[in-house]
């Protein structure tokens, strides 16, 4: 056989064998929310962090919980971006104490923010804190906004494994 | 801010899982055999449901108050704490405030709808803006009073045609307010922890003379009743008596009709008029009778602006005139407010007086009865209650009336602000603690006041150790040192005393259960007093100075549990820093610790003991010499130490008493 | 492994006190030399330096308040309103998280998973029981005589539908909520024959035959006040104009019927026929009822089983074949 009826020989039988780019590696492997294992294994993951977003509903609870997203309601788009707005403006005001992710929830038009502090400032300097917050968010998001915080004494409190 | 618990209106509140379907029927037709008869609806306002579900909520006594945060890092646990927590957190509100003012472009956006108010930028006025009178008007409508000011003076300015209506009504609002910009209405803890500046400012004159209002009371042309009225009750509110008397009598010369609030004002600053109480009582008389001849019929507030004036008349016949007052215009049928009970106490109950039981008659009248503001003078009718029965009457029955008053229905909102609410509670707890059986005392009150309602000064917290002393129930005292510490009353020297005093003399008895750990717990304690203190020392510009008594009786105290490290620690102290103690530890401390280091077997420290002593100059340290020599197998170094400080003599001493105990011995044998 | 939060308490106490934490080392004291005869030195010595660079000691935070409730409280007024689960205030002992095997499941403190879920701790049962009490003063007794659907609907024929919508949002608007659905029976109107008819065709589709119930929706209105005054409105004047007879109403023809009426059709003229036939002029034989009412159902409900067996025997009896 030529060599030129080798490689058209090569690529009927590769093309019968050939999978679909549907199924082609690089499209199947999801990266979202998954942390990489370090060679020393020390990198805290708390419970969040540990478990990926496929186990939302299933070890994981929601974040954000509001009716937005029920059939024929308003405002779904708003509403998620107000929660990103909250969530920037809770990192940056509580800067380097929250230690885990901000929980909203949404009941009528009052919004209703937890997260886990560390006790990393005095307590009269939480109090301007969350008043100053409480504030401020509700007079951007025209709602009345409470915090209702945890306080940690040790940060290592919420490190569920190391990886 | 709308706050959730100030704002219900702003919230609805049907929860919304699926479509809610209502239906309503209607009749089409009269002719019905049978007559249906449907009940009306009971009216209801946007916040009877609230309020009918808040009924229901009871007292906690672990949680704080509900304006602090429920976490325990942030729930405050002293008076300071509980202001600095709730002013901190009302200046966050501010500063939020302040920041939505400066960038009020940034917060243009409505997503509200129908849209609050509250959390849209107010308006601000500066001297360059174009104003108009409907800005004049909402800024008086918001009690905006710099705001009004500049306002009409920009509109003065730019010589715009005010009504006088809008004039009337800038008048009023700059008379109410002295033309000072008032205390928002969100600003509550402001409002509360305000340590009632006003009391001191209460007999001087702060009126602004020649200020906006009166300019503007001069311009109104032609001057109205309501004008006249106005200008005289806010003169009269900020002490300028003489003009507003001066006002007052052209005003009755010249027949303007004057309504029954401006009398009011004039009779309660009388005082200020005339001088001696003769003279004030007949200008009141006088007052009382012009207003009979008007026809102008008196209120409540005629009723206390009389009784206040007669409490602060200086009179003999005070308390005629005020029974002589309230009978009068009971008669007329004007129920009295707690203002009036106040002054009525005020009068009767002084200090230097007689003793007067008004208070009981007070009581049958008013208990069981719900009150709500009608005076501004109202709040002060608990303070001065609980003040009566505790300094004046002593009578804890009488107390806990009051108390029972004071918590029935929505009576607590009269207690006013935060500094009477602790003199309240002061006066009812060295009430209780000096009338009531101990136990009880702990466990109705003690335990659920303290510390969330109410912290106790160290006064009172003397009284309540004190307390413990005499009845000796000292299973108290571990929670008594931790809220102490609590509430930062620990460098309190009298406290200190008296907690290490009752440990010495109680010895805890290990057969009860509740005490059998206490005397660990004591010890404890004792070493935890001198930590604190000597933390605190380092930390203070100003530390604590000790006294050897009080080192003394901590030793002695640490003796008893056998801790020989804390025990030297606190020796070496005595030792070294003697310059920085006052006074002297008591002699038995010494003898205690020398003992407890013979049983440890420390002779050196035993030794340091001694010359302590001997530097203190102690006339028993020879005794503790020898107790020393007898107690240690001592060596060259020991004795030669014992020597320099007892003396000679002491070895010497100690030999002829060996052998005469073994001359004793002999002979018994 | 989630470490609880140390619970160091230095006074052993059952239940209320504060814990301080302290450092067990005794400060350092230079022993002085005991041969020397110490002196009196009455001015103010100074004090070891202190290193101002070490961080102040983080306060101590006292014990969570739940140690001190009593078992019997009254929990309603511990957790009065919807409120994010917090551990310190909650008396229960509970864990959540997936662990593998072998593991602990995470405490409650510092745990974010159980604050996210909502939780009904405000309404336990007897909360419920309170707040039910506390709201039976704002309602009423049903009103008597309107028991049973028949009684209803008799003094209330009409019926009046609408939604009211409420969100998790800061509005409280929704389109939805104006549209109106009216709802009554037709036979609670009074109406003759021609109104009827004529009511009827002027609702068209509206109608359900099976309930005979008419139902009217609007929402062209933004309003649902402004709806609901227009569906009275078309009520009102549905039921008017179907009483009115108009002139052209009399140019009604066969074609225009609704139902087959057997007096204005050719059955009429060729049973007659049929009947008279070969009889002398004067008599004329009529049709019985019988057949008439027979025809008028074939054509009016249509052809099933029953009637065509009841046209038949009515024929059979008419032409007397039987």
């Amino acid at each position: 056989m030529s060599f030129s009826g080798l490689i058209k020989q090569n690529a009927l039988i590769s093309s019968q064998l050939s999978r679909g780019i549907q199924t082609s590696a690089i499209l199947a492997s999801v990266q979202s929310g998954r942390y990489k294992i370090t060679p020393k294994r020390d990198r805290p993951l708390t419970y969040e962090m540990a478990n990926p977003p496929h186990y939302i509903a299933h070890r994981k609870g929601w974040n954000s919980w509001n009716t937005s997203n029920l059939r024929g309601e308003l405002r779904t788009a708003q509403c998620i971006t107000e929660d990103a707005f909250i969530r920037k403006f809770m990192t940056g005001t509580w800067h380097s104490l929250v230690l885990s992710e901000v929980i909203i929830k949404r009941q009528f038009n009052h919004i209703r923010i937890a997260a886990l502090i560390k006790q990393g400032i005095s307590s009269r300097k939480m109090y301007f804190l969350i008043g100053y917050t409480e504030e401020l968010l509700s007079y951007w998001l025209q709602c009345p906004v409470t915090l209702e915080l945890q306080t940690i004494t040790d940060p290592k409190d919420v490190i569920f494994k190391y990886i | 801010m709308q706050h959730l618990r100030r704002s219900v209106s702003s919230i609805s509140y049907l929860n919304r899982s699926s479509l809610s379907r209502c239906t309503r029927f209607f009749a089409t037709s009269t002719e019905l055999e049978e007559k249906v008869e449907i009940p009306n609806y009971i009216q209801r306002s946007p916040t009877t449901i609230l309020r009918a579900l808040s009924q229901t909520v009871g007292f906690d006594p672990t949680a704080a108050h509900y304006k602090y945060h429920d976490d325990p890092y942030l729930i405050p646990l002293s008076n300071v704490g509980k202001r600095s927590f709730a002013l901190a957190m009302e200046s966050g509100r501010k500063s939020a405030k302040f920041i939505r003012q400066q960038h009020s472009n940034l917060f243009q956006h409505r997503e509200a709808d129908p849209p609050i108010e509250a959390f849209l930028p107010t308006k601000m006025y500066t001297i360059d803006s174009q104003v108009e009178i409907s800005d004049l008007t909402t800024s008086i409508e918001h009690s905006h009073v710099s705001d009004a000011i500049l306002v009409y003076a920009l509109l003065k300015k730019n010589n715009v045609e005010l009504t006088n209506d809008v004039k009337q009504s800038l008048l009023e609002l700059l008379c109410f307010y002295n033309c000072e910009e008032p205390l928002e209405e969100d600003m509550i803890e402001e409002r509360w922890f305000r340590q009632n500046q006003r009391l001191k400012e209460r007999n001087r004159k702060t009126w602004k003379d020649n200020d906006t209002a009166e300019q503007l009371y001069y311009e109104i042309e032609p001057k109205t009743p309501q004008t006249y009225a106005c200008i005289i009750r806010g003169m009269c509110k900020y002490y300028q008596v003489e003009k507003a008397y001066a006002i007052f009598q052209d005003c009755l010369a010249n027949n303007i009709k004057l309504d029954v609030d401006c009398f009011n004002s004039i009779l309660n600053v009388v005082r200020f008029i005339k001088e001696s109480a003769d003279l004030r009582w007949s200008v009141m008389l006088d007052l009382l009778k012009t207003m009979k001849e008007k026809g102008v019929s008196p209120n409540l507030g005629t009723l206390n602006a009389c009784l206040n004036s007669i409490s602060e008349m200086g009179s003999k016949n005070a308390k005629d005139y005020a029974i002589q007052i309230m009978t009068e215009f009971k008669n007329i049928g004007i129920e009295p407010s707690l203002a009036s009970y106040y002054h009525i106490l005020h009068t009767f109950c002084k200090d230097r007086g007689p003793v007067s039981h008004v208070l009981v008659d007070i009581l049958n009248e008013i208990e069981g009865k719900e009150f709500e503001m009608r005076d501004i003078k109202d709040t002060m009718f608990f303070v001065t209650a609980m003040d009566v029965c505790r300094n004046h009457l002593y009578d804890l029955n009488l107390a806990k009336r009051v108390d029972a008053f004071l918590h029935f229905g929505e009576n607590y909102n009269l207690i006013g602000d935060s500094y009477k609410e602790s003199i309240y509670y002061r006066n009812y707890f060295t009430l209780l603690v000096q009338a009531e059986p101990f136990d009880k005392f702990m466990a109705d009150y003690y335990h659920i006041l303290v510390p969330h309602v109410y912290i106790p000064e160290p006064s009172v917290m003397e009284e309540i150790l004190k307390a413990v002393e005499v009845t000796g129930a000292i299973d108290n005292i571990p929670l008594l040192w931790s809220h102490m510490i609590c509430f930062e009353q620990i460098s309190r020297d009298n406290l200190l005393a008296l907690i290490v005093r009752i440990m010495l003399q109680n010895k805890p008895d290990l057969t009860i259960k509740t005490q059998e750990n206490l005397k660990e717990t004591f010890s404890h304690i004792a070493w935890d007093i001198w930590s604190k203190i000597e933390e605190k020392n380092e930390l203070r510009s100003k530390p604590v100075v000790w006294t050897g008594k009080l080192l003394g009786d901590i030793l002695r105290i640490i003796c008893t549990s056998e801790d020989i490290d804390r025990a030297s620690v606190i020796m070496e102290k005595l030792l070294n820093d003697q310059q920085k103690i006052l006074g002297e530890s008591d002699y038995i401390a010494m003898e205690d610790y020398v003992q407890l280091c013979i049983t440890k077997k420390q002779p050196s420290k035993a030794i340091q003991c001694l010359q302590y002593c001997t530097e203190i100059g102690f006339n028993e340290s020879k005794n503790l010499a020898k107790t020393i020599c007898k107690g240690f197998t001592l060596d060259e170094n020991h004795t030669r130490r014992v020597v320099r400080y007892a003396g000679e003599s002491v070895i010497q001493e100690i030999e002829k008493e060996m052998q005469e105990e073994s001359a004793a011995k002999n002979v018994t044998q | 492994m989630l470490k609880k939060i140390n619970l160091n308490s230095l006074i052993p106490l059952a239940q209320r006190t504060c814990f301080r934490n302290y450092s067990q080392e005794p400060a350092a004291v230079e022993t002085v030399h005991d041969d020397d005869f110490r002196v009196l030195n009455l001015r103010k010595t100074k004090g070891t330096q202190q290193q101002l660079s070490r961080r102040p000691k983080p306060p101590d935070v006292p014990p969570p308040r739940y140690k001190q409730m009593a078992v019997d409280q009254d929990w309603g007024a511990v957790w009065p309103g919807p409120k994010t689960f917090h551990p310190a205030s909650v008396p229960l002992p509970v864990r959540q998280g997936w662990v593998p095997l072998n593991k602990t499941v995470p405490g409650k403190f510092a745990n974010a998973e159980l604050m996210k879920i909502p939780n009904f701790l405000h309404l336990t049962p007897p909360v419920i029981a309170k707040q039910c009490e506390a709201l039976k003063q704002f309602c009423t007794p049903f009103p008597k005589g309107l028991e049973t659907e028949e009684q209803q609907e008799k003094h209330f024929p009409v019926q009046f539908i609408s939604s009211d919508y409420v969100h998790g949002l800061p509005t409280i608007r929704n389109p939805l909520s104006r549209i109106v659905t009216i709802k009554l029976k037709l036979s609670q109107l009074k109406l003759d024959e021609h109104a009827r008819d004529k009511f009827l065709r002027l609702i068209g589709e509206r109608y359900n035959e099976e309930t005979d119930e008419i139902t009217i929706v609007t929402d062209r209105c933004p309003l649902k006040q402004q709806n609901f005054d227009y569906a009275m409105y078309l009520l009102t004047a549905l039921y008017h104009e179907s009483r009115t007879v108009e002139e052209w109403e009399s140019s009604k023809q066969e074609g225009d019927m609704e139902y087959y009426n057997w007096h204005n059709n050719q059955s009429k003229v060729t049973s007659t026929e049929v009947l008279n036939w070969g009889l002398p002029g004067d008599s004329k034989v009529e049709p019985p009822q019988e057949y008439i009412s027979c025809v008028e159902n074939l054509m009016n409900e249509g052809e099933n089983e029953y009637n065509i067996n009841k046209y038949k025997e009515s024929v059979v009896k008419m032409l007397g074949l039987a």
